[in-house]
């Protein structure tokens, strides 16, 4: 009986300092050195349409139609440029940039606004949880169309231009700028 | 006297048979699992463009919790909420937290950026033979990111306008900046900007950066 009770605690005590590592991995929130230049910001807006019809045992349906806006910043990592990527002869010097990236992305909460909503017979009404998830629906969307709003074509003749202008107030005749082809840095 | 009787017997029975009824078609429904809704396709409207220069240095990344909550104020009020909760087949709610009119809970994960605006060439730089002056704005909080994809509603019990929904993220949004002012990241954002810079710079003169 006093051996069962040993294994007992030996066993609770494990499944709690187990339960304790994992709460340890998981902190992973700090504060990060960047170097991010962000060259360009577009406001987008959408509409997020849902029309959940239900099974054929639910009786009625439900619609929504939420508007929303997004502000998106796109640039280049400055961190990114190697040594190798500036290169000086004489009064010119040519630098390497790397590829154009998002840097930020975000839906402020007071631009969202539920334009309609009808939910019919039996069914239940859109939950603040529901809502949450058609925002992340349209968050995906929108981060998903972005590449036809041609934000990288906008981010990178700007970093051109603001990167030439940083490099010819340091003194520099002639600064060529250039962006990776690839994205293999 | 004995037919009105029957009639009201049968009316009762017919009212349980309704609401039985009800029941069955509010189980077959269950919760909606918000997995389940598909996104119609709509267009992207593109509202602006604009030209900025922003060097973002430090990126802070939090996790807060934002919550509100209702408790009923009398007995009666608690009563009467526990059946509507079973009414609306929450028995959970309805049996242990039977004082709690409505709650909503937000984790919601976001990041700062912490940086300097550089637009318009808000900066300066000067030389000579042997010293590179640079002249920098302040750091400041450039943008405070959150996104739905980083939102989980942890807990909604009763029924939640968007408006308290909008009011808890502006609240964890808020949360964030303080703590951001709090660990006085402008001057780590600075000397992040200056480590930057020096890279940047391939010269053999001294470099000197000022913020101001």
């Amino acid at each position: 009986m006093k051996h069962i009770f040993h294994l007992f605690f030996l066993a609770v005590l494990f499944h709690s300092c187990s339960g304790e590592n994992k709460l340890r991995n998981a902190e992973v929130y700090a504060i990060r050195d960047i170097g991010e230049l962000s060259t360009t910001e577009f406001i987008v807006s959408k509409v997020l349409k849902i029309n959940d019809e239900g099974e054929w045992y639910k009786l009625g349906d439900r619609k929504i139609l939420i508007s929303c806006k997004a502000k998106v910043k796109a640039g280049i990592d400055l961190s990114n440029i190697r040594k190798e990527d500036i290169k000086i002869k004489g009064n010119t010097l040519t630098v390497i940039l790397p590829r154009p990236k998002i840097t930020t992305f975000s839906m402020d909460p007071n631009s969202v606004k539920t334009e309609m909503t009808n939910v019919s017979g039996l069914r239940y009404s859109f939950s603040q949880e529901e809502k949450n998830e058609i925002l992340r629906l349209g968050e995906k969307s929108i981060r998903n169309a972005l590449n036809e709003t041609g934000i990288y074509e906008e981010a990178v003749a700007n970093a051109v231009s603001f990167v030439r202008e940083f490099y010819t107030q340091m003194g520099f005749d002639k600064v060529n700028v250039e962006i990776i082809e690839n994205n293999e840095k | 006297m004995k037919s009105s009787l029957r009639f009201l017997k049968n009316l009762v029975a017919l009212l349980f048979i309704g609401f039985m009824g009800f029941l069955f078609f509010r189980a077959c429904e269950d919760r909606p699992s918000p997995q389940a809704l598909t996104l119609e396709e709509t267009p992207l409207h593109i509202e602006s463009v604009k030209k900025i220069a922003e060097v973002a240095t430090i990126s802070y990344k939090d996790e807060v919790v934002v919550d509100t909550v209702e408790y009923y104020a009398t007995s009666d009020q608690v009563f009467l909420g526990s059946l509507e909760k079973m009414s609306r087949l929450d028995f959970e709610n309805a049996t242990r937290n039977f004082h709690v009119k409505r709650r909503l809970t937000l984790l919601v994960k976001g990041e700062a950026k912490i940086g300097f605006d550089l637009t318009d060439n808000n900066y300066r730089i000067a030389q000579n033979n042997d010293t590179i002056w640079i002249n920098f704005p302040k750091a400041k909080l450039l943008d405070v990111s959150l996104n739905p994809s980083q939102t989980e509603v942890f807990q909604e019990d009763g029924k939640w306008h968007d408006y308290t929904r909008k009011q808890l993220l502006n609240k964890a949004k808020l949360k964030i900046e303080k703590d951001v002012a709090f660990a006085n990241l402008f001057l780590k954002a600075e000397t992040s900007m200056s480590v930057l810079i020096s890279k940047l710079i391939r010269d053999k003169r001294k470099v000197l950066i000022y913020y101001e």
